[in-house]
């Protein structure tokens, strides 16, 4: 080689090393303190803060339940998920019912994560009103039951998605043929259907084993001390009994299993895709039945899930207006006005927070994004792959890992507004830079190389041809970016300080003081915010892809 | 103001997997100032790599290039000063035909004036004065090359560099285009390397050719000397069809040598620069429409049956299985009342010692 790519494009050095650099500082760095402060015994390396927690029958129970509910969520969401991607997109049903059931899948993905527990409990807890309407008076829901239902009906969506995109891209020829060679609808759905869908079912399980292993906010409100899990036991460990190195020990034990989920997930689901898109498809018979029986299983639970999270969400609105619920249903805007002064900080923090996390999330998405996909460089790969990390952990480890870090000299940040922004931008850019990377790949790089043939340096053919390009892509990741900020907890609670309020850390306040009229209020608040801003940003990526395909279209 | 260009032992190696593949293999090629020069060959010979490098879009593994006498081996591709028009065209769809134009024009920070100017100048010299305002997925195929063609064109760039730019255009704008390329290239008198696998395209555009197989210069020539005077037999396969007959070497003479071919000796012009030793095979070439037929004859060189016959309209084609088990393709010119030749008739073919040439067998292909 007579010349790198470094020397040719002197642009690329210091942009490398400013990712490396914030990389090594807000990934790597809390993990390796979070490392130390496991393995690092008064300067000996030790396996003494790791035994101590194993030998501890809490904890051990703790650790089993959360491998233990990962895998029946993870179960229970996949095949909720399974039965709504089949409806969707094999039941010949309205255009309007097939929105309308979208449309309520993704309210849980959008919502804050206490939402569905608060509503649960409002229902099925003391004095719930379900429990009133069935006539069961001392039905226990606090511990597996409730923390399981509840994880189920916020995560099944994820699993809903994943599938869907593999039953749709599945050619519809495949079913045809089984049919036309006089198999049943059933045993096509058996010997075709299914099979072909098993990778994408395999990734919705991992997905959905991870999401529940990391959920902190759920079991928080609803295991309660008879079904301890491992993100709650290492809050409680570190906020009640001040003990950074129990913490630290039990968010290792978390970190196992979620690291073996994330390699399975790339290195094993991810090169298996049986789904192939050939250029002729033809179009989806409108005539295939799944079998009368089958079809009014599948819609049935449709229907029933669906109304049920309606219900859900109308409980929240229900509670956020009456006095005390249950004891006193009458009317009042006292909740919300309380919200809107009490509250006030909490609001404008979390928006401020929210603001400045997600342009600079979406600008290092797309460097991150453009670097990893157009230059090929030594270390790019693993650059994304880091860039990825603390997005896969789950919450509670990256929390405490970054109390951990930030908590001294030299690096001192606990408090400041810098961390909570941190913790934001390298967890959540994850989807941005996936979405900039799927975007890079649709664009001839020709186009660029026009650029540079027509005189234009690196930097002038990266802001004026290839930004404008990945427009849609990095709104899209931007507005990730936005609804988890707003609503993110796990991570979070260790970070919030008396300078700093968040909306979700005071739902959760309201909740352990039994002010249920007051969380619910918050929530509405939080939902409406997200919702006016996805809504926004949707518009804008909306406009910025009719831009681009609308008036010149890609060659 | 034209410039030479000049490729000296540029080499190209990629790793593949785990192997190293040589996708351009020691090129050398000195290019006149204005000149057209054709890069010809199948898919994969290394004709686009050989290009990009010129481009500076690829760095060589191995040798030099010079603009105008300076080496720019290791210069940038923005700073050097060449114009590079993309099979797909690569239009920046996000902006007006008058940006897409402009694009160079700015990063050079003309003044508005100029670059109105310029850019009006330059859509008027490739037809699409009135397109201005459009956006690249509102114009055909042929208009969007154009606008890419014009982009380039305005910066007048010492050295323009094309990669199949018409072989996604259907095929009588393909014509056309071509005859328009040339002119405007002859009209600005830029040093041009076009990239192509359509011999049609080498053959009425270039004022030389080079054609490549396997990363390696097969032939360098004029169209003319290409086709009549084949340097291997790839070259004589690769540009239009061509016979190619074992035959054995019974006399060297000056330029010429004495074939025999089934029992029967004919004069044949020797290729330029290649030795032959009289016992030896070497390996006859002769154009289908180089060959005459008629009715059996004792002096004819081939002889054989009619195995297909086909009419195209303009001509005759004849597929005729020869005495060594071959077959032979000769092209008839067809006229109303000619004599023609059915399946199953045996048939003699002739032809001038001045139109077949012969090549050394190094393929071996005689044995």
């Amino acid at each position: 080689m007579s010349a790198s790519p470094l020397k040719r494009d002197p642009a690329l050095l210091p942009v490398l090393a400013t990712i490396w650099l914030s990389l090594a500082l807000f990934v790597l760095y809390p993990l390796f303190r979070l490392f130390l402060a496991t393995f690092l015994v008064n300067g000996q390396w030790s396996f003494a803060n790791l035994a101590t927690v194993l030998n501890n029958w809490f904890d051990r129970q703790a650790f089993v339940n959360s491998l233990w509910l990962a895998t029946t969520v993870s179960v229970a969401g996949t095949f909720l998920g399974y039965v709504y991607a089949f409806a969707v997109t094999r039941l010949p049903l309205p255009s309007w019912l097939k929105w309308t059931l979208g449309a309520v899948t993704t309210l849980p993905l959008i919502s804050p994560p206490f939402t569905s527990s608060i509503a649960l409990t409002l229902s099925l807890g003391p004095n719930g009103i379900l429990l009133k309407l069935l006539g069961l008076g001392n039905f226990n829901f606090y511990g597996f039951w409730g923390t399981w239902l509840s994880e189920t009906l916020t995560y099944f969506p994820v699993s809903f998605l994943t599938l869907a995109a593999v039953l749709s891209a599945i050619g519809p020829n495949l079913e045809d043929a089984g049919l036309s060679l006089g198999a049943s609808p059933g045993r096509v759905f058996r010997t075709v259907t299914l099979p072909l869908s098993i990778p994408g079912v395999a990734n919705s399980l991992l997905l959905l084993f991870a999401s529940s292993l990391a959920d902190f906010a759920t079991p928080l409100v609803l295991a309660g001390h008879s079904f301890p899990v491992l993100p709650t036991q290492a809050y409680l460990q570190i906020t009640g009994l001040y003990d950074l190195r129990g913490g630290a020990a039990l968010s290792f034990l978390l970190l196992i299993p979620a690291v073996a989920v994330f390699f399975l997930q790339r290195f094993w689901v991810g090169r298996k895709n049986y789904v192939t898109i050939s250029g002729k498809t033809g179009s989806r018979s409108s005539f295939k039945s799944g079998g009368r029986f089958a079809e009014a299983f599948v819609l049935g639970t449709c229907f029933l899930v669906t109304a049920f999270i309606l219900y859900l969400y109308s409980i929240i609105l229900l509670g956020a207006v009456v006095k005390v619920w249950g004891v006193d249903n009458s009317l009042t805007a006292d909740n919300f006005r309380y919200v809107f002064t009490h509250g006030r900080k909490a609001i404008t923090d979390t928006l401020l927070i929210a603001a400045v996390a997600t342009p600079l999330g979406g600008l290092l998405a797309v460097v991150v994004g453009f670097v990893a996909q157009r230059k090929k460089v030594f270390g790019t790969r693993a650059m994304e792959f880091i860039s990825m990390l603390n997005y896969a952990l789950p919450g509670t480890v990256v929390g405490i890992a970054y109390v951990i870090a930030f908590n001294e000299r030299p690096i001192l940040l606990t408090g400041t507004m810098t961390i909570l922004v941190a913790a934001y931008m390298f967890r959540y850019h994850a989807a941005g830079i996936r979405a900039v990377i799927a975007s890079l790949h649709q664009i001839d790089p020709s186009i660029e190389e026009a650029s540079a043939s027509l005189g234009a340096g690196s930097a002038r053919t990266f802001f004026r041809v290839t930004v404008p390009l990945i427009v849609p892509a990095v709104l899209m990741g931007m507005r990730y970016l936005f609804i988890h900020s707003m609503t993110a907890i796990s991570a979070t609670i260790f970070l919030v300080s008396v300078r700093w309020s968040l909306l979700t850390t005071r739902i959760l306040e309201c909740m352990t003081e039994l002010q249920f009229a007051q969380a619910c209020a918050f929530s509405v608040v939080l939902i409406l915010l997200v919702f006016g801003a996805t809504a926004l940003m949707t518009g804008l990526t909306r406009m910025a892809t009719n831009r681009i395909s609308g008036e010149g279209g890609r060659n | 103001m034209a410039v030479t260009l000049e490729l000296a032992q540029v080499s190209k190696i990629f790793q593949k997997d785990r192997d190293l593949v040589r996708a351009v293999d020691a090129v050398s090629l000195s290019v006149l100032a204005g000149e057209m020069v054709t890069f010809l060959g199948p898919s994969g010979c290394g004709k686009t790599t050989t290009l990009r490098m010129v481009a500076g879009f690829e760095i060589p593994s191995a040798g030099t290039i010079s603009i105008a006498g300076e080496d720019v081996t290791n210069v940038p591709v923005n700073r050097r000063d060449i114009g590079f028009v993309f099979q797909n065209y690569a239009l920046f769809p996000h902006m007006s035909v008058f940006e897409n134009v402009a694009y160079g024009l700015r990063v050079k920070g003309l003044s508005e004036a100029d670059i109105r100017m310029k850019v009006g100048d330059g859509l008027e010299l490739v037809g699409l004065g009135k397109a201005e305002g459009r956006f690249p997925n509102q114009l055909s195929g042929g208009e969007q090359q154009r606008v890419a063609l014009a982009r380039v064109l305005v910066l007048e760039p010492r050295v323009l560099l094309m990669d199949e730019p018409l072989s996604n255009l259907d095929a009588k704008l393909r014509i056309h285009m071509r005859t328009e390329i040339r002119r405007i290239q002859k009209h600005l008198g830029v040093t041009c390397l076009y990239v192509t696998h359509d011999q049609g395209e080498a053959l009425t555009m270039s004022d030389r050719i080079m054609v490549m197989n396997r990363g390696r210069v097969e032939q360098v020539g004029t169209p003319f000397e290409i086709y009549s005077d084949p340097a291997t037999l790839f070259v004589a396969d690769f540009i239009g069809q061509a016979n190619v007959v074992p035959a054995r070497v019974e006399a060297v003479n000056e330029g010429t040598l004495a074939l025999s071919i089934g029992g029967r000796v004919v004069d044949v012009r020797a290729v330029k620069g290649g030795s032959f030793t009289r016992g030896e095979g070497a390996a006859l070439v002769v154009r289908p429409e180089n060959l005459t037929l008629q009715d059996e004859g004792e002096d004819a060189p081939f002889t054989g049956t009619v195995r297909t016959r086909t009419f195209l309209g303009g001509r005759m084609e004849y597929e005729i299985a020869i005495a060594s088990g071959r077959t032979i393709l000769v092209f008839d010119p067809y006229r109303p009342g000619k004599r023609t030749w059915s399946e199953g008739e045996t048939v003699s073919a002739a032809f001038d010692a001045s139109v077949a040439v012969a090549l050394p067998d190094r393929e071996g292909m005689s044995s």
